[in-house]
């Protein structure tokens, strides 16, 4: 989907020629240590952000060849944090997650009443549908945002870090939705804090380091101890354990200082 | 500042041009309502009894209006069209700062209205006096208030030789210099104007320390009545100026804050303390 | 099926409730209308008024009340909507409810037009001059906050044009009262910044109305824009919102209408905040449903404090930016305590 993309923020270069490709119906996750430009390239897969170079595409066409409301219709983007600005009742919030889908002065009608019934039932909040966001937990508030960006049924969702508020229970429960979404055909790229969540979840993972894709694959094959030890500094291994495939870390790397060339 | 006085000669040349014309009417009005405070005095000297049929609630002051006493039977209005329309009027005059959405209003329905500028000169006040006394048909009167006037001025035995120097103060060291009735008043009583010397055009300020150089022999302070609070002690309030060794009097504001015939008044108070 | 249904229920009543809440505005505008045409310092009778009005009988009373009272009234509801809508469009902008008209500079800068212009005693040349510097000064002001702020500006560039440009305005105004020529026309200047609908007629609506309009249909349809807003700019975005577009319709609506609105009236200060603050919780505390009843709502409270200017026995009358000053400032107060309350 994404290839070669690079973007310059001021006077960093954050992504020097990343790239990123998700098929239909794939669970792609984007990891990468701190600072790696990973919420940089999820923000220029959804046309957020200007490139330097690099092109993005939907279906081989190029999202910049794409009208603003087709793309909107197709894509949903979920940012990280929980940006509320007004105290609305849930159900508007999740709501306005079909705005893609209405042109003009068009209201909304059943059918929009329905897919945001059917958002928050997915996401466990139906029975938060009459309160307001302002006084929902970070983990209620976090599942409602999701909700909005599942409302519009997009084909392609971009997720930043949608779990990392959520408890255990909750984390399991929105990511098997997104895994149950992606096998019905809905692609999905989600930027991943945990590694065993996403080596558990995704089918593919794309490693960037420092703007560049380090590795991509699946998660046996990019999380090698090799490459925990390049990109995280870490000395660890991807294990399997009671059935689930989860990262452990065992200790740091302290790196000395690269000395002056010889 | 030369260019701005120009603008509103202008402004007043194409004012009176342009309402006198279209409004010439041969009867003179018999219903007129005033909604300047200058106007309320010249109409009050002119207009026949019963002619005038309002004016403003600030003529109702003696410290603003000479003919307080004798507007006190005249209804008031505050300058509102409304108030104005259910008079009925035929004439109506009113000043350069009145309100101005009130004078646009009243021209739309067809009441003839007179600007007036505040007078700034004796040769204006006597263009005003004229200018109303014709439209109201007693042109007799008006000459009569212009020749008693006139000879008053004349007679006001005004020392060429020893010109004392005056400065009119008022309240954070505002003055009159040339341009304005008062520096007329002032010179006409033989006085020479201080706040000319220090450069002042028009109403403007001096500084604190301007006035104590200069050193004026008389300071003249708008007070309407020995009755009312001490202008004079608030005007000369700095300690500075308490060692002035000119003296201090006490002027009627209501003669020179409109002009008008009785501003000659004025002059021949201060032509007596000039000597 | 059953539990879907019941789910979308809620959404519905959003759009009826809302129905609700303009019906009782619209209600309550049309009483002060009618309450605007009765009340004068000049008793009418009403009814026998209205009689001669209608039938084209030009009596005294029937001229003061379809040639003065009515284009007031009308004028004073068209600037209330104008100052209510765009209120609740630069609070919608800015997401945040502190902001109000004249957050961007435009009123301040339509009454520094006003004010050259009586400065220099053009209004006594040309009677329609001071609405035409206004919206002059009105224009100004948006070409100096864009150029200021850039093309891409965020919200705190924005909001910081605007807080130059004020400061800017007020500091000319300030020296043109410092410069006044005389005593009269510092005063002159004083009390048009004050605000007054005295003696207006249907020619300051003539001369108003079209840029109020064009303010008006700008404003109008970027409710669906300024929710999206809510839930941040890039979100927005990605539901399709033309930022850039819906940010010029605002700036440009605000200071159409504004500025035609002041450059008749003077500047009338609070309107604009107070309305959408007390009408948001009523539509859900969306920024795209508020637009119509502040501007419903604004209307209404423009011609209150009017009412009161001619009610209240105070001489000279009380300039109508005193009384929604007055009004405004316990509301500030009522503000500060319900903050420190909910904090707590």
């Amino acid at each position: 989907m994404a290839e070669k993309v690079s973007v310059d923020l001021g006077a960093r270069a954050v992504l020097r020629g990343a790239s990123l490709t998700a098929a239909t119906g794939n669970f792609v996750g984007l990891i990468g240590p701190n600072g790696s430009g990973k919420t940089t390239l999820l923000r220029a897969m959804a046309g957020l952000q200007r490139r330097v170079a690099g092109t993005v595409r939907i279906d081989g066409q190029l999202i910049d060849d794409m009208a603003r409301a087709e793309l909107a219709r197709r894509l949903s983007f979920l940012p990280q944090g929980s940006e509320v600005h007004w105290p609305l009742r849930v159900e508007r919030l999740v709501a306005l997650g079909r705005i893609p889908h209405l042109d003009g002065w068009r209201r909304l009608s059943g059918p929009d009443h329905e897919a945001v019934a059917e958002a928050l039932r997915a996401v466990g909040a139906a029975h938060l549908v009459e309160r307001t966001v302002s006084a929902l937990s970070t983990g209620e508030r976090a599942r409602v945002l999701l909700a909005r960006a599942l409302a519009s049924e997009p084909a392609i969702l971009l997720a930043d870090e949608p779990v990392a508020s959520l408890d255990l229970s909750h984390q399991l429960l929105v990511l098997d939705l997104i895994r149950d979404l992606c096998v019905q055909g809905m692609t999905a790229v989600v930027v991943f804090h945990d590694l065993t969540m996403a080596a558990r979840y995704c089918d593919r993972l794309t490693l960037l380091v420092e703007g560049r894709s380090f590795a991509e694959g699946t998660p046996d094959e990019v999380l090698v101890p090799a490459n925990l030890r390049d990109a995280y500094d870490v000395e660890g291994a991807l294990r399997s354990d009671l059935g689930v495939p989860h990262v452990v870390s065992l200790r740091r790397i302290d790196r000395a200082p690269a000395g002056p060339p010889q | 500042m030369a260019a701005r006085r120009f603008l509103a000669l202008a402004t007043l040349i194409a004012g009176v041009g342009v309402v006198a014309p279209s409004h010439v009417r041969a009867d003179p009005p018999t219903r007129v309502v005033s909604i300047n405070l200058c106007a309320d005095q010249l109409l009050a000297f002119l207009a026949d009894p019963g002619v005038l049929l309002s004016v403003t609630h600030l003529s109702a002051d003696p410290s603003l209006s000479y003919v307080a006493e004798q507007v006190r039977d005249i209804s008031i209005n505050y300058g509102r069209s409304e108030e104005v329309l259910t008079l009925r009027p035929d004439l109506v005059v009113a000043g350069l700062y009145a309100a101005r959405p009130a004078v646009a209003m009243l021209q739309k329905f067809g009441i003839e209205v007179i600007d007036l500028p505040i007078p700034e000169t004796f040769h204006e006040i006597r263009r005003q006096v004229r200018l109303l006394s014709e439209r109201l048909g007693v042109e007799p009167r008006g000459q009569k208030l212009i020749a008693e006037m006139d000879r008053r001025l004349a007679n006001v035995a005004a020392n060429h030789e020893h010109m004392p120097r005056a400065l009119v103060l008022g309240a954070r060291g505002f003055t009159s210099g040339p341009g304005t009735l008062v520096h007329e008043v002032l010179t006409a009583a033989g006085l020479r104007n201080v706040a000319a010397e220090l450069g002042v055009q028009g109403y403007g300020q001096v500084g604190l320390e301007e006035i104590i150089r200069a050193d004026p022999e008389i300071i003249v302070v708008n007070q309407p009545s020995i009755q009312s609070p001490s202008l004079a002690r608030d005007v000369l309030a700095h300690p500075a100026l308490r060692h002035l060794g000119g003296q201090v009097v006490r002027m009627n504001p209501s003669l020179w804050g409109c002009g008008g015939p009785h501003t000659v008044e004025a002059v021949e108070f201060l032509a007596a303390v000039a000597r | 099926m059953s539990s879907i249904a019941l789910e979308s229920r809620p959404a519905r009543r959003a759009a009826t409730r809302d129905g609700w809440l303009i019906l009782a505005l619209v209600g309550l505008l049309l009483i002060l209308m009618v309450a605007s045409l009765i009340v004068g310092r000049v008793p009418l009778a009403f009814i026998a008024t209205l009689r001669e009005l209608l039938s084209g009988d030009e009596t005294t009373a029937a001229l003061i009340l379809g040639e003065i009272r009515f284009p007031r009234a009308i004028l004073a509801a068209l600037i209330g909507a104008t100052l209510g809508a765009a209120g609740a469009a630069m609070q919608g902008l800015l997401r945040n409810p502190l902001a109000e008209p004249g957050i961007l500079g435009v009123s301040a800068s339509a009454g520094l037009g006003a004010v050259i212009a009586l400065y220099f005693g053009l209004s006594q040349t040309f009677s329609f001059a001071l609405p035409a510097a206004g919206m002059t000064g009105a224009l100004l002001a948006v070409l100096l906050t864009y150029v200021l702020s850039g093309r891409d500006a965020s919200i705190f560039t924005l909001i910081l044009a605007g807080v130059a440009v004020n400061a800017f305005a007020g500091a000319l105004t300030s020296l043109a009262l410092n410069l006044a020529p005389s005593p009269y026309a510092a005063l002159e200047i004083v009390f048009w910044m004050l605000g007054s609908l005295a003696d207006r007629s249907f020619d300051h609506i003539r001369i108003a109305l079209p840029l109020m309009a064009v303010g008006g249909i700008l404003l109008a349809g970027t409710g669906r824009a300024l929710n999206a807003l809510s839930l941040g700019e890039d979100v927005a975005r990605s539901l399709g919102v033309n930022l850039r577009i819906v940010r010029a319709r605002l700036i440009l609506g605000t200071a159409f209408s504004v500025g035609a609105a002041v450059s008749v009236s003077g500047t009338i200060g609070f309107v604009g905040l107070v309305v959408p603050h007390l009408l948001r919780p009523l539509v859900g505390h969306e920024p795209g449903r508020l637009m119509l009843p502040s501007a419903l709502g604004g209307a209404a409270l423009v011609l209150a404090a009017d009412i009161a200017t001619r009610v209240v026995p105070v001489e000279p009358d009380l300039q109508l930016g005193v009384v929604t000053a007055i009004v405004g400032a316990p509301f500030f107060l009522y503000l500060i305590l319900h903050i420190r309350r909910s904090m707590r």
